[in-house]
């Protein structure tokens, strides 16, 4: 069964229907997340161990009025995501090309 | 004044007396048994093992006289010799070092063709020697030690006579001996001409009394220090300690590296701490520079070595080195730093060589590391035991040399000499480079895959004795590394006396 | 409950003495039990102090067993069993004994209540540690152990010296929490000492460096311990350190910058290493109760996901032969439930729901949210980086790409097991988060799953994602070197070498020609001189019978002579009157 998942997974031919399926997993997730953002539903902080939650801390385990500003803005980790990801490629790519990269057999 | 009993107390000089005999014992025997005159023709020697054994025997035998010893500190001769726990406990270094020595090499000389008496009989001489520089308690007392032990050793460097660098060895021990013995005689000279004793509580009570700052005293307390210096091994007066090193048949250098280095180090530190005390400031510096000096060039000359005997050569200059740390430190945990180190090196650096002579094979010949190439796969046990002495060398827990290092290096601590101990700390982290290239070929190197199993397999020889030795000095680095408590009791108990 | 305490650690060393004369099966069930004896061990242990011995005026304690040590032992031990699962199939007995002494000594240094006993086996650790590395038996295995060791043991030297310098300043070798406050010399060499071992930049690069090179197995175990006992060390002395809040986030960022672009896939893993111990010290860091909770944690979490992910990779590298992304490829038909493992590490250590990075690392991430928020945006960038490089890079080069050509076989039996124990356990951990949560030292008030933490993560990810199938193009891993702060001491070293070896060499060659000039010229000028009056005067035969002595002992005296005796002695003197001069002018 393993087999077959990761043989469907690994055809080429399959590869533009994987594809779909994320753009549309990313769209859900968003969505997700902007729903949150309406209803900001506060969860009931499960405390182990018997413990009262005697400091207001909120879902986080944190005081609430240091909440961070971005997580007040909606999708604010799908770009802090795409675009700490491309950044990432770029800048550690190139200074790999102008600086570190070295030919295999450099400490030989 | 002290009171001086002019006793004759043969009880004290009995491990000396019974080690003596049984010197002379081992010579007639050789003289007076039928089959000796084969082996002088250099071939293959093929007298039995009786006189290595007669030889060991007479050595556990002193063993045994020096545990029997009633404790305490005892002046005899005139004030000339002195029985307390810190000359028992070296001479049971001695004692060690050279039985160790004997069963090493019961099989070498027959496979060198040096099963001679005299082979024996020298090294037993030099045992006197070493045990009356350690109980000696005038310096011409140990000077007749001394020179006992170096002329015996002159010999035996260059036993193997039809090696070329044998005799070379024991030439240029020789003459460079006969220059360090000189210094050494100047400086009782200048000592005895300061003081007008070569007494060694004499030499202290007077500069007690008088103003120390009489420059011939300085200067005969410095050529000690230059004497003594050369015994030890230590840079600047090292140089010959190589060449020596690797010429001499290798039990002997095991012998020389491991008895005569602690012999001196007893006299040298008797002279400074029980006649020169009052001194200590003026010759701590002298001191300390030195021990730099012979950790540090010791272990980067070493590092640079392909010669395993060389290379144990420059090791023992730098492990030399950790003991003048130790000497510096001149606190109660000092000198039982000297002492529990010159325990636990006898036992690994004899067991090294041990491992050495085995993979050299006849006329030494494989005495590279890359013959140590592939050890493992063909004798695993060997590899072991060459791996726990390296190790142990190296300062590796739970090992001998690791506790020895410890209380070296707490002891200069505790003296305040933590620059000192953080060079030294250095030197042995260098050390282990080397150390364990020897322990990377032997377990991490193929073999050449184009030798058969048959013709790998017939290298090394292991004689009943060489087991045994290897077996004692094993467990010594083991027991002193895991178990130490009874030993370090027994060094510090040493000092106390003193 | 009783007073009886068997230290795992010695049943770890003594079990290492039986192995080379133990054969075939029962020497299999020997080393599958000792560790799972281990484990129940720790499990029914009481807290307490136990084994204190009195060495050297020393008090020493070979037992402390708290929370803290416990949750570490758990997993040490845990993890000891899947470690020797996945090496059974060894043939060579070296290694499993090197792993044993390494493991045992790992929990000694758990256990150890004192700095004497810490080091110890701080120490061994080091020292058994490297023959899994040599055990590769390559040649660049051999150096790159010797690196490895010779940093260790500085390493070992610093905290020699800080322990020292401490216990002059407090008069105890007790080990326990430093106050931040009044810090000392002593208390920074101790820092560095342990933060060596956790490869705190820039005093990192030995791991990057070691641990691909070692053995398949040997980077299973090396990768759990010695950074995890050196975490250990550093909750216990210097939670609540700020220097340590802020080194962490940098190695974390660190860490994925080079995993990003690395080649090696063991290379890439070890470099994430780094990056993911940089959570962890900045959890130690920032000291609060759930920020320790949460180094500690994901330190439980991480030591199985990353021992996973190792074992994929090195069941790659064991079947291929092979562990360089740009040789790699298609492998998804050969090795499909290795394939799977490996994922399921790599979510993990992304911190996926329902897995065990979800409730591990994510613990520390929130911790530094309310602590600073520029350490928290780094994280989240270490974050991005960890999916990046080895959630996505690492399995889709080794796997998909394109066909390398490979044919390899599945991993053997006992590999698969242990992966699949692994990887249960991420998950497991994952959906029963409570399991852990019960075993820190402070009580929990977090809750994992919800729906606002859900769509953080997922978003940060699956973004990630997008970035990673845009650029793919641009992450082709490429067969190269990168530089490293490791540069200093491997050229370093050359240099030390080079100056050990020509000053000495320029030296005796200075001394052979002084002596050629010299002496020998002179010598050959007096005996050609004395040559021919005796060649006129004496008889031949007598000469001849002469000349063959002299002869001989010119061969001796040519070796004894080579011009250095006479130096030998210049020396001494020189030495000799270097120190009266000393003396006379002082």
């Amino acid at each position: 069964m393993i087999k077959k998942a990761v043989d469907y997974i690994g055809n080429p031919e399959n590869s533009g229907k994987l594809r779909r399926f994320f753009y549309i997993t990313l769209i859900v997730i968003v969505l997700l997340d902007i729903g949150e953002h309406l209803f900001h539903t506060e969860h009931p902080v499960d405390l182990p161990q018997g413990e009262h939650a005697s400091a207001n801390l909120s879902h986080k385990g944190h005081a609430a009025d240091e909440e961070f500003i971005g997580e007040e803005i909606w999708g604010f980790w799908s770009v802090y995501g795409f675009i700490g990801c491309i950044i990432m490629i770029i800048v550690c790519k190139g200074v790999g090309h102008a600086w570190l990269m070295k030919k295999e057999n450099y400490y030989d | 004044m002290e009171i001086i009993i002019p006793t004759i107390n043969l009880a004290s000089i009995y491990p000396e007396i019974v080690v003596t005999i049984f010197a002379i014992i081992v010579l007639l025997l050789h003289a007076f048994t039928p089959h000796h005159s084969t082996s002088y023709k250099g071939g293959a020697g093929k007298g039995g093992d009786h006189l290595g054994y007669i030889s060991f025997i007479g050595v556990a035998y002193a063993t045994f006289l020096v545990f029997t010893q009633e404790g305490g500190t005892e002046y005899s001769f005139n004030g000339l010799w002195i029985l307390d726990n810190y000359s028992r406990f070296f001479r049971l270094i001695f004692l060690l070092g050279t039985g160790l020595t004997i069963l090493i090499s019961v099989k070498y000389v027959k496979d060198e063709g040096i099963n001679h008496g005299e082979y024996y009989s020298l090294i037993l001489f030099a045992t006197v020697g070493m045990m009356i520089m350690g109980g000696g308690a005038d310096l011409i007392t140990i000077f007749l030690g001394l020179e006992l032990m170096s002329i015996s050793l002159y010999v035996l460097a260059g036993y193997t006579r039809n090696r070329l660098t044998s005799n070379e060895s024991s030439l240029k021990y020789f003459l460079l001996g006969s220059f360090a013995t000189g210094f050494l005689l100047y400086g009782i000279a200048l000592l005895y001409g300061a003081t007008g004793t070569t007494n060694l509580k004499g030499i202290s009570g007077f500069i007690a009394e008088a103003n120390f700052g009489n420059p011939i005293l300085i200067m005969g307390m410095v050529l000690l220090v230059v004497g003594f210096g050369f015994k030890i091994a230590s840079v600047p007066f090292h140089m010959w300690t190589p060449d020596v090193y690797e010429g001499a048949p290798s039990p002997i250098t095991a012998f020389m590296s491991a008895g005569p280095k602690a012999a001196a180090f007893a006299a040298f530190a008797r002279v400074f701490f029980e006649g020169l005390p009052s001194l200590q400031g003026v010759w701590v510096d002298l001191i300390w520079v030195l021990a730099v000096l012979t950790m540090t060039v010791g272990n980067v000359i070493a590092l640079v070595q392909n010669n395993v005997k060389r290379m144990l050569a420059y090791s023992s200059i730098a492990h030399a080195g950790y003991v003048l740390v130790a000497f510096v430190s001149a606190n109660e945990l000092g000198i039982g730093g000297i002492l529990y180190y010159m325990l636990a090196y006898t036992f690994m650096n004899i067991g090294a060589f041990g491992i050495i002579i085995v993979v050299g094979g006849k006329g030494e010949k494989k005495v590279n590391v890359d013959d140590y190439t592939g050890l493992a796969y063909r004798h695993p046990v060997a590899a072991a035991t060459m791996s726990l002495f390296l190790f142990s060398l190296a300062g590796i827990p739970p090992t001998a040399g690791f506790m020895g290092k410890f209380y070296i290096f707490s002891a200069a601590i505790k003296s305040g000499y933590i620059g000192l101990a953080i060079i030294g700390v250095i030197n042995s982290v260098v050390s282990v480079y080397y150390y364990l290239r020897i322990t990377v070929a032997m377990y991490m190197k193929e073999p050449e895959p184009a030798l058969s199993d048959a013709e790998l397999r017939p290298n090394l020889v292991f004689s009943t004795a060489m087991i045994i030795a290897m077996i004692i000095a094993a467990y010594g680095v083991l027991r002193m590394g895991i178990l130490p408590s009874d030993y370090i009791a027994l060094a510090q108990q040493s000092y106390l006396s003193f | 409950m009783t007073n009886l305490w068997i230290n795992p650690a010695f049943l770890f060393i003594l079990g290492s003495f039986l192995i080379p004369i133990l054969k075939g099966r029962v020497k299999h069930t020997f080393l599958l039990l000792v560790p799972a004896v281990a484990f129940l061990d720790v499990v029914l242990m009481s807290q307490g102090t136990y084994g204190a011995v009195q060495f050297l005026g020393m008090d020493l304690i070979f037992g402390k067993v708290d929370r803290l040590s416990l949750v570490f032992a758990h997993v040490f031990t845990l993890m000891a069993f899947i470690g020797v699962l996945y090496s059974l199939h060894v043939k060579d007995d070296g290694q499993h004994v090197a792993a044993y002494l390494y493991m045992g000594s790992s929990l000694g240094a758990i256990f150890a209540g004192d700095y004497v006993t810490l080091f110890l086996f701080w120490e061994i650790m080091a020292f058994s540690s490297v023959f899994l590395i040599w055990y590769r038996r390559t040649q660049k295995a051999v150096n790159a152990g010797f690196r490895y060791l010779l940093v260790h043991i500085v390493g070992g030297l610093f905290l020699f010296a800080g322990i020292l310098l401490r216990h002059g300043e407090v008069g105890s070798f007790a080990f326990g929490a430093i106050s931040p406050e009044g810090v000392t010399l002593a208390t920074y060499l101790i820092m560095i000492g342990f933060c060596l071992n956790a490869a705190v930049p820039p005093i990192h690069a030995w791991l990057p460096d070691a641990y691909p090179e070692a053995t398949v197995t040997g980077t299973i175990f090396l990768s759990v311990f010695t950074t995890k006992v050196a975490l250990y060390a550093l909750i216990r002395a210097f939670a609540g350190f700020e220097i340590l809040a802020i080194i962490g986030p940098i190695m974390a960022v660190y860490g994925v910058c080079y995993a990003v672009i690395e080649n090696d896939a063991r290379r890439i893993l070890a470099y994430h290493m780094v990056s993911q111990l940089g959570y962890m010290v900045c959890g130690v860091g920032m000291g609060t109760e759930m920020a320790i909770n949460g180094a500690i944690a994901h330190a439980y979490a991480y030591i199985i996901y990353k021992g996973l992910l190792f074992m994929g990779t090195g069941a790659v590298l064991e079947m291929t032969g092979k562990s360089k992304l740009n040789e790699l490829g298609g492998l998804y038909k050969y090795m499909p439930i290795t394939l799977l493992f490996t994922v399921t590490g790599g979510i993990s250590i992304s911190g996926f729901p329902l897995t065990s990075g979800f409730i591990g690392k994510s613990m520390t991430v929130e911790a530094a949210e309310s602590y600073k928020i520029f350490i928290f945006l780094m994280l989240m960038i270490a974050s991005i980086g960890t999916f990046l490089s080895v959630g996505l890079k690492l399995p889709y080069y080794i796997w998909f790409n394109k066909d390398s050509g490979i044919k390899p076989k599945e991993a053997p039996l006992n590999m698969k097991l242990a992966m699949g124990i692994a990887a249960f356990i991420c998950y497991f951990l994952g959906v029963y988060p409570k399991f852990l949560f019960d075993m820190l030292p402070y009580p929990v008030h977090w809750e994992p799953y919800t729906i606002s933490h859900f769509a953080e993560v997922m978003q940060l990810l699956l973004f990630t994602g997008l970035g990673f199938l845009l650029l793919l193009k641009k992450l082709t891993p490429e067969p190269t070197l990168n530089l490293d702060v490791d540069w200093f001491y491997r050229k370093g070293s050359k240099v030390f070498m080079w100056v050990a070896n020509k000053p000495i060499a320029i030296y005796e060659e200075y001394l052979g020609e002084i002596y050629n000039k010299w002496f020998t010229n002179f010598t050959l000028r007096f005996s050609n001189f004395l040559w021919r009056i005796f060649d006129v005067k004496i008889i031949d035969g007598i000469v001849n019978d002469i000349a063959g002595f002299w002869k001989d002992l010119g061969g001796v005296a040519r070796l004894s002579q080579t011009g250095l005796v006479r130096n030998y002695a210049f020396f001494m003197l020189l030495g000799g009157i270097l120190f009266i001069t000393y003396y006379l002018f002082k």
